[in-house]
């Protein structure tokens, strides 16, 4: 799996969840928290995401990401393994 | 032979804060109130104390028994983590002002909000085991918040209060379902109490692993009993509740993961399994160990028993350690704790100002931890114990003398 297939999949998430930004440039400095995400909705975005990609990940491993990019990379990291 | 809870009773304090209000005044980001899902929380009094709390939990449940069955409690475990002593148990103080035969085990157990379930499963263990054939156990869940939360984001979901547990081979309350035990443990730094004064660490860290650690335990649960579906085998849930929200998150999280449900279905789910549970949390705040119990107290009173009834349960606590269980509760279960009037001791508690809670907040933090001497001035709270605690005979706290810890009789 590629990066952006991985970054398209957490676009999906975060619009499932967040509509409104739909026709906005979310970059990969900014954080989800910033978007108006709680930690029950950040949690869910990352289940869905996960789900999508087919990938079983412990929740606690996104933790240490501070912005979108960093999330993506985990993500991305744990794709190339399965 | 079945094990379980014979008898059960929450104690919620004297006083309460509305938690918007709290919001409010502290200028705190009204955006996140929605999400907590709490109404009030409970507030301790000066005069009271995780063994106050314990024993105004235990006295109405220990006093139903006949002599006999009170002297067959041959263990007490206190769980907290708002521990008085390095080394002296909670379970000292609370045996004594209970009245219980010394031909008992006392001691206290520590592991953050799991300690409640833990102590639990000991006690349930030592019942099955049948060392001591008819002996009961009584396990204590009491904790308090630590003050110094103030003007943080924690200080809305905090709250005190205590759940006395008798635990016995006649489980009126609740029949556990022995050897039914899915539990996932592990080292993660997400909250602590590494300081008499305060709670700290990474919320956002926290939720995470309770999140890992409910599909963790679940699945060894599942692996231990046949056929375990996550929606048709449990009628109830009743989940550690930290604050209401991260319920929904998570019961959301598992209805999508094991079964695929939409939306719409996951919130009818939700309103009818998960939602009796969180009556009373939502009233007394984070109440940790005790608070699995809380919810199930809260479980029992409200949901439908007309026939029997099997919950899911789930504890967990920072640190971490975490367990998925279950049992089974009846019309006899709700008739008996009907009779204990939990739901009447909530709309009973004072309500408070805003400048009586922060009045309150700096009397509570005059009998910091490890004080050697100090004798209570019920001057300080005369109106709310005026209205609330005199000639209710409720334990409170009178003095502290040479570290020894003396109560009375209100």
């Amino acid at each position: 799996m590629n990066h952006d297939e991985v970054w398209n999949t957490l676009k999906r998430a975060i619009l499932e969840i967040f509509p409104e930004y739909a026709d906005r440039e979310i970059g990969f400095d900014e954080s989800l928290k910033a978007l108006g995400a709680n930690s029950v909705d950040r949690a869910e975005i990352l289940m869905v995401t996960m789900e999508s990609l087919g990938l079983k990940v412990p929740m606690v491993e996104f933790s240490r990401a501070t912005n979108i990019g960093e999330l993506v990379a985990i993500l991305h990291r744990h794709s190339m393994k399965e | 032979m079945s094990v379980g809870i014979e008898s059960i009773n929450a104690y919620v304090g004297q006083t309460s804060l509305d938690i918007r209000t709290l919001f409010e005044r502290r200028g705190l980001d009204l955006a996140r109130f929605d999400n907590l899902m709490m109404e009030k929380k409970s507030v301790s009094l000066p005069c009271e104390d995780p063994v106050t709390n314990a024993v105004n939990a235990a006295k109405p449940i220990i006093d139903a028994l006949s002599d006999h069955d009170r002297n067959r409690i041959e263990l007490l475990i206190t769980s907290t983590e708002s521990g008085l002593d390095f080394g002296k148990s909670l379970s000292t103080y609370i045996h004594d002002y209970l009245g219980l035969s010394r031909k008992c085990r006392l001691f206290e157990v520590k592991q953050a909000c799991y300690g409640g379930t833990a102590s639990l499963q000991m006690a349930a263990n030592f019942v099955m085991s049948n060392a001591s054939p008819g002996a009961k156990a009584l396990v204590l869940a009491t904790d308090i918040a630590r003050v110094a939360a103030k003007m943080t984001y924690a200080e809305p979901s905090q709250g005190a209060a205590a759940v006395a547990i008798l635990v016995s081979d006649t489980p009126d309350i609740f029949a556990l379902d022995f050897g039914a035990n899915g539990y996932h443990g592990y080292e993660v730094m997400d909250t602590c109490r590494p300081d008499s004064e305060i709670e700290t660490g990474d919320p956002d860290l926290s939720l995470l692993s309770y999140l890992d650690c409910l599909e963790a335990s679940f699945r060894y649960y599942s692996e231990r009993v046949e056929g375990a579906d996550f929606q048709e085998t449990f009628d109830y849930l009743a989940f550690h509740t930290p604050f209401g929200g991260m319920v929904k998150g998570a019961h959301r999280n598992m209805m999508r993961k094991f079964k695929r449900s939409s939306a719409e279905l996951i919130q009818t789910d939700f309103e009818k399994r998960a939602r009796p549970s969180l009556q009373y949390c939502c009233q007394v705040g984070n109440v940790y160990s005790a608070t699995l119990y809380l919810a199930l107290c809260s479980l029992i009173d409200h949901a439908d028993v007309t026939t029997a009834k099997r919950v899911g349960l789930y504890s967990y606590g920072s640190g971490c350690s975490s367990e998925f269980f279950s049992g089974v509760m009846t019309q006899a279960s709700q008739r008996k704790l009907a009779s204990l009037g939990i739901g009447k001791a909530l709309t009973n508690r004072h309500a408070l100002t805003m400048e009586e809670y922060d009045r309150l907040l700096n009397l509570n933090a005059e009998w910091r931890f490890g004080i050697k001497d100090k004798v209570m001035d019920y001057s300080d709270i005369s109106a709310i114990y005026d209205k609330q605690l005199a000639g209710k005979r409720m334990l409170v706290l009178k003095e502290v003398s040479n570290y020894q810890r003396k109560y009375e009789w209100s």
